[in-house]
């Protein structure tokens, strides 16, 4: 592939991850992209694991596991001062999932802003439903991101994502919607998921969000002034200011590093299996 | 190589300095340090400062 690689550092900024998790989780990420993601969304990019802020080098796009952002507008995908994509990981027992959206989504619009025109979802009550066009934000995994549509690579549970094809004008038999065959059709939203879109013709945005099977909308105002930030902090914005933050993930903190997690068994018997030989080999 | 075999450059621990006061500003519920200075993209800032150096 020709792209222009890109570089994801996922780096811990708590004691409550350390290192042995850091790379464990990197390393399915990284087999996760290249192996499901990459040719999808003709994306090629590394993911690599770092022991400190300070180690990752200044082309990465730093992807930081913190214990201590559990709050809406903290967690989620940001840009620094210079205008590069960062995303904060809240330390909880799913971050790994987290870690594997925001890599995903950070890698098919690093600078937030990515837009495509289509119908209005399909399931959208008044008055999405009558708009003749509207404009999606990409954001790979929001229809898709509930844990029971997340599968595993390398023993570590990562993303659904959904393909290209989301955006289609039509649903067509045969064609995938989402990795994991979870979507059957363009532009709807699993139960436990939410897309984002506007009305080209006033700039006014929406979300539809799915709970319990029962679509809703959050009506999210007009959108008048950019003002240097991308389109996806401005719509996160607008869903704080709206008092209304049931998609960011607010499950418990983690107190303490969870040793034994995420060395699967055979991951450890094969290392047994390994030393073994290697004591035959000296 | 320089005789310092860290692969810690200067750059690096600047960016991380800065990072963490971004996440200590989100974490009091701050969108931006000074949103004045993004209202403009980093290229159109790169572009007006070379125009001010050239006169």
């Amino acid at each position: 592939m020709s792209a222009l690689t890109a570089n994801v550092a996922l780096v811990s900024d708590t004691p409550v991850v350390d290192f042995s998790q850091i790379s464990a989780v990197a390393a399915a990420l990284q087999k996760q992209v290249t192996r499901d993601f990459g040719s999808i969304w003709a994306v090629d990019a590394t993911v690599g694991a770092f022991d400190a802020l300070e180690s990752v080098p200044v082309d990465y796009w730093p992807v930081i596991v913190r214990d201590d952002i559990n709050q809406p507008g903290a967690a989620g995908y940001h840009t620094d001062d210079t205008g590069q994509p960062f995303s904060l990981v809240q330390a909880d027992a799913n971050w790994a999932l987290t870690a594997s959206h925001e890599v995903l989504e950070m890698l098919a619009d690093p600078f937030g802003s990515r837009t495509v025109a289509g119908s209005p979802p399909p399931d959208a009550p008044d008055p999405v439903s009558g708009f003749e066009r509207v404009v999606y934000l990409v954001e790979v995994c929001d229809p898709c991101e509930d844990a029971q549509f997340a599968y595993s690579a390398n023993g570590v549970t990562v993303s659904d994502f959904i393909t290209p094809a989301y955006y289609n004008p039509t649903a067509s038999a045969g064609i995938r919607y989402s990795f994991g065959g979870n979507i059957q059709g363009p532009h709807t939203v699993l139960d436990g998921g939410y897309v984002s879109f506007g009305n080209p013709v006033d700039n006014h945005w929406y979300q539809t969000i799915v709970r319990e099977g029962q679509p809703q909308l959050r009506d999210l105002g007009v959108i008048s002034a950019t003002n240097g930030k991308s389109l996806r902090e401005l719509v996160d914005q607008k869903v704080r200011e709206a008092g209304k933050n049931e998609h960011y993930r607010t499950k418990p903190a983690l107190t303490k590093a969870v040793k034994e997690w995420p060395l699967s068994k055979t991951s450890t018997a094969r290392a047994k299996t390994l030393r073994n030989y290697m004591k035959k080999l000296a | 190589m320089p005789e310092d075999q860290s692969h810690t450059e200067q750059g690096q621990v600047e960016r991380a300095k800065r990072l963490r006061e971004r996440i200590d500003q989100l974490r009091r519920g701050q969108s931006a340090p000074d949103d004045s200075k993004k209202d403009k993209s980093l290229k159109e800032q790169i572009d007006e400062r070379a125009r001010e150096q050239n006169g």
